[in-house]
């Protein structure tokens, strides 16, 4: 199991990296922490849903660990919710 | 630079053109112009300032935008009335804005206090009936009250233009939106009027201008409830992803009281970076993702018969553009379009519009890339521009070389040559236009500082601005806003009374400061005038006097006495006020205009006010010129400056005092200067029967006659600074470099004039007038 932490802002500058940290942890179970993200954007989040289904095709574990508010409810603003978070984080009220 | 920062460069240059519409804007509606068009564009400048700030994470400038913008938009809908009184207000909060931008730009800061009185105060302005925020924290209290009336929207957003804000920090609790299969079956059912289906298919493009989806979503939200479907089917598997390129789009359903215009604007920053289709009613998400969401129902909300304006759905990638459909649509195709398009990833299915005025309106609202203004790295044009200045130096030498060999002038050759010369000089006017800018850029500054100005030192001010479209050239215009700066500074805390003592002398209370700038003799004039009380001369000579800048004995005309406010250390100021006087004293001014080459004069009377005329080239790159040969050397003469040129005979030649001479032109007396004796080219002068004489007029209307040996015609020349290259020469405004190879000086006939005047000692000069 290997711990993926998410930096603040998942921005355009930020989504090579992001993706670059993925694909050295291919092959690992990944927990992605989102504790700190106060602002995902369109390009981070493309890279996150293209992650989980790597990870799904590898049959590897793939979860986001304590999401921030800002990063559930962009989430949700995005309508991907049901694609990114689990259920139980997808239920909540922020 | 990296890109990100490059781009935020691009979005401060807009802020400086939108600042400027803005301010524009409400001037016009000072003046009385409020129709709905101006309106609409003060509003839309403040919204793209707030949007282009959101997208940077601005904060406190998207916050202070955004109350503004709030207000602005109750104006634009009538529901608060602009009356002068709020236009002032206005005027004001575009300062604070201005004072924003800068200081998000790392230039100056922001006084909190100011801003916060101003958030306060438009609040206040957007509803006169709000309980009085306290001026501590109105931004707070400003966004609450926004959200206030909107609060039963469940999934109402807010500030929308930047999702970097903290939700909390602005005392609003954010509501998520959920989506449930049923509620949106049953709203299907129930789909009203006011649902719109709008599809989002960004480019790679909108992300790399930092622009963002999410913030499209959170403005889209401001509009009422949405719910987004997102499609995810186009994204490549993680290892063949481009992590800078758009693959996901959205579809979002809309439930809001707005129209289509409201919707379009969430949209406006990004233009042409993003597909957009707007459609009245439910349409069919055409995408995987919804059709697996909604678990077999896919046809479900084609088949909804309440929808007012029938949509359907292509089946294949559809064009951006869609074609208006003379009949609403027969809902036949639908079935065939119910298998999503996985395969066909970047272009989903768009949904057509049935109604043919939404599908025209959509042809025009999305317009292509190809419609945007050019920026261009100015240094690309500066070196296009030198070299046309090569083009048309080598032009003329070969046209030197070809005359040299004797070609007749209706050779085949010869006319050659004349069509090159015809079009070099068309590219050098092009290449000029693409510099040329109107003076406005720099004069839509001024209102502002004539507002800042008069309040500081009590005085009413009113300014009046003639001419702004009058071009000029880049590299000029970039040098004129420090000195119109200070004339304009002085003529209000100097020239101007105070509102007791206008009155006192039966004049309006408020003073007017009078801004032109107009094309003179092949320069650009820029006059700062004002009705004050004029200048003091009597202070002003026993100031220049005490400080010793001239002799006590020294006779002054009035015209001499005004234009020592440019000598250096002088400050009629006995104190120093904050707004004149910081230590920059008109000298300087008066420096850096001749650095430019140009000249600065003022005139006064008494009572009635002064003017200050600026004088500038209007290009620093090209210029008509007369060359003539002076004892030996050759000199260009400009021609904008000559009025004609003749050879002299003996008896208009009068003889003035020990030295000097006039000449008879027509009806009146004109000095003779001869130019090789004025720049030092000779000890005497010949008689100036000999030679030919040039009658210039110089920039205030005084004519001389200008003595040269011979004339050699008239050219185009490519003017090279001799300050850059050497320094300032008195009399000599540039220099240039001939069809032969050879450097010839370019005269500044004014400083040739006021040479002369200033060479021999005065009281041996008696005055033409005294002559006469």
């Amino acid at each position: 199991m290997t711990v993926l932490s998410l930096p603040e802002t998942l921005d355009l500058k930020a989504s090579g990296p992001l993706k670059a940290a993925f694909l050295e942890r291919r092959g690992d179970a990944v927990e992605v922490d989102a504790g700190n993200v106060r602002r995902l954007g369109g390009l981070c989040l493309q890279v996150l849903l293209a992650a989980k289904t790597a990870w799904a095709a590898d049959g590897k574990s793939f979860s986001i660990r304590a999401p921030s508010e800002a990063f559930v409810e962009t989430t949700r603003l995005f309508g991907a919710e049901g694609a990114l978070l689990s259920a139980d984080i997808h239920g909540v009220q922020s | 630079m990296d890109e990100l920062e490059a781009i935020k460069v691009t979005f401060f240059q807009e802020c400086e053109e939108l600042l400027a519409d803005l301010e524009g804007g409400l001037l016009a509606m000072q003046d009385g112009n409020d129709d709905g068009d101006t309106v609409n564009a003060v509003f839309r400048a403040v919204h793209s300032i707030k949007g282009g700030a959101g997208a940077f994470g601005l904060e406190p400038l998207v916050r202070f935008a955004h109350v503004f913008e709030t207000l602005l938009d109750a104006v634009r809908s009538n529901e608060v009335p602009a009356t002068p009184d709020l236009v002032v207000t206005l005027l004001r909060a575009s300062d604070v804005l201005a004072d924003h931008v800068s200081s998000a730009r790392g230039l100056g800061v922001v006084d909190e206090a100011v801003s916060a009185a101003m958030a306060a105060e438009l609040k206040a302005c957007t509803d006169p009936n709000a309980a009085p925020a306290p001026v501590a924290a109105p931004v707070v209290e400003a966004v609450a009250f926004e959200a206030a009336p909107v609060a039963a929207a469940p999934a109402e957003t807010l500030i929308g233009a930047d999702d970097a804000l903290d939700d909390d920090d602005l005392g609003f609790d954010f509501q998520p939106m959920t989506i449930t299969i049923d509620e949106q079956a049953a709203d299907v059912a129930a789909a009203a009027g006011n649902v719109w289906t709008v599809s989002i298919r960004p480019k790679s493009d909108l992300y790399r201008k930092a622009n963002e989806t999410a913030l499209l979503l959170r403005e889209l939200a401001r509009l009422g409830p949405i719910e987004a479907t997102l499609d995810a089917s186009a994204i490549p598997p993680l290892d063949m992803l481009d992590a800078e390129a758009a693959y996901a789009t959205w579809t979002v359903r809309l439930e809001t009281e707005e129209d289509e215009t409201a919707i379009r604007e969430v949209f406006e920053f990004v233009d042409g970076d993003c597909d957009l289709e707007i459609t009245r009613g439910e349409g069919l998400a055409p995408d995987a993702a919804l059709a697996a969401l909604l678990a077999g129902e896919a046809p479900a909300p084609v088949a909804a018969p309440a929808a007012p304006e029938p949509v359907i759905v292509a089946e294949a990638p559809a064009p951006v553009v869609i074609e208006a459909a003379p009949e609403p649509v027969a809902v036949a195709p639908v079935v065939e379009a119910a298998p999503a398009p996985v395969a066909a990833p970047v272009a989903p299915a768009a949904p057509v519009a049935a109604a043919p005025a939404a599908a025209k309106t959509q042809q025009i609202d999305v317009p292509g890339p190809g419609q945007s203004v050019i920026r261009v790295d100015p240094e690309r044009i500066d070196r296009l521009i030198d070299l046309v200045g090569e083009l048309v130096i080598n032009q003329a030498m070969l046209a030197q070389r070809v005359g040299e060999y004797g070609i007749a002038p209706s050779s085949n050759l010869a006319m050659g040559l004349d069509e090159l010369e015809q079009l070099t000089r068309e590219i050098q006017d092009s290449v000029m236009a693409i510099r040329a800018q109107p003076v406005k850029s720099v004069f839509q500054r001024m209102p502002r500082l004539v507002r800042e100005v008069a309040s500081m030192t009590g005085k009413q001010a009113r300014l009046v601005m003639d001419g702004e479209n009058t071009e000029v050239d880049k590299t000029v215009i970039e040098r004129l806003s420090d000195p119109i700066t200070h004339m304009l500074r002085n003529a209000i805390d100097h020239g101007l009374e105070s509102p007791e003592e206008r009155k006192a002398a039966g004049k309006n209370p408020e003073g007017v400061v009078k801004l032109a700038a107009l094309h003179r003799s092949g320069r650009i004039v820029i006059e700062v005038s004002d009705d004050g009380k004029g200048i003091n001369r009597e202070r002003v000579h026993s100031i220049a006097i005490k400080k010793g800048l001239i002799s006590p004995e020294l006779q002054l005309t009035d015209e001499e006495i005004d234009n020592l406010i440019f000598l250096p250390g002088f400050s009629t100021a006995d104190k120093i006020s904050d707004v004149s006087g910081r230590g920059v004293g008109m000298d300087v001014v008066k420096r850096s205009v001749q650095a430019l080459g140009g000249r600065i004069s003022i005139t006064s009377r008494p009572g009635q006010g002064s003017t200050f005329t600026l004088s500038l080239p209007l290009t620093l790159a090209v210029l008509d010129g007369m060359v003539v040969d002076v004892a030996g050397e050759t000199l260009v003469v400009p021609l904008a400056a000559i009025v004609e040129s003749l050879r002299p005979k003996p008896e208009e030649v009068r003889p003035l005092g020990p030295v000097g001479s006039v000449l008879a032109v027509r009806d009146s007396f004109v000095p003779l200067i001869d130019v090789g004796l004025t720049l030092g080219y000779r000890d005497s002068s010949p008689p100036p029967t000999e030679g030919v004489v040039l009658l210039v007029e110089g920039e205030d209307g005084s004519r001389a006659a200008l003595v040269a040996d011979a004339i050699h015609g008239q050219r185009q020349v490519v003017i090279k600074s001799l300050e850059q290259n050497y320094q300032q020469v008195d009399g000599v405004a540039a220099a240039t470099i001939l069809g032969d190879g050879r450097v010839a000086l370019i005269l500044d006939v004014d400083a040739v004039i006021s040479l002369r005047r200033r060479e021999p000692p005065r009281p041996a000069e008696p005055t033409l007038i005294a002559a006469e």
